[in-house]
């Protein structure tokens, strides 16, 4: 698998870095909860 | 155990290697230096991978997120940390990764930059700032020595 390859499947589901930075927030606070 | 500090050390945040999967951008745009140059390093952990890889599937599928983690495992040096540790702060203090690529302004203000400097020899970087800052000839030579080839690696491989 190739990162080209990577890519270009990950063009159709159109993030944003704000959808990122959210999710990463989202899953960091849930693990702290869990702790 | 630690790594000695070095420039040509790289550690990405999960949001930065989620983003240069799913926006490009920035994200993508640093991380294409280190993919292009065989003489840099992407350091990263086991935990920082899996918050990536969370977030990778949370937002497109869990098939590639697991593509995905399968491909940056061949790309990326791990190191080990305590499971309670920032991801990204114990990899750039324990793998001696100088630049620490990452989207969280608590991470990227001057205070957070302040508290970390006399800690970890590590700056926190916007990958856009990292982007422009990247000098490959001056780097080159420092970590390497003689004159800058040119990217070895093709980013996209």
């Amino acid at each position: 698998m190739t990162w080209a390859d990577l890519f270009e499947r990950a063009e159709r589901y159109d993030r944003t870095e704000a959808d990122v930075t959210d999710a990463l927030r989202r899953h960091r606070a849930a693990d702290a909860d869990d702790d | 155990m630690t790594t000695d500090p070095s420039p040509a050390r790289v550690v990405a945040d999960a949001d930065v290697l989620a983003a240069d999967l799913l926006v490009g951008g920035p994200a993508r745009a640093a991380l294409d230096r280190v993919r292009e140059h065989s003489w840099t390093t992407l350091v990263a952990s086991d935990p920082l991978l899996d918050d990536a890889a969370a977030v990778i599937g949370e937002l497109s599928s869990d098939e590639l997120a697991r593509d995905w983690r399968a491909r940056i495992e061949r790309d990326c040096e791990l190191v080990s940390h305590p499971s309670d540790d920032h991801p990204a702060l114990a990899v750039a203090y324990r793998g001696g990764a100088m630049h620490l690529l990452t989207l969280d302004d608590s991470l990227l203000s001057a205070p957070a930059g302040a508290a970390l400097r006399g800690r970890v020899e590590t700056s926190p970087r916007h990958p856009r700032a990292f982007d422009a800052l990247f000098d490959a000839e001056s780097l080159y030579r420092e970590v390497v020595g003689g004159a800058y080839p040119g990217p070895d690696r093709d980013p996209r491989g």
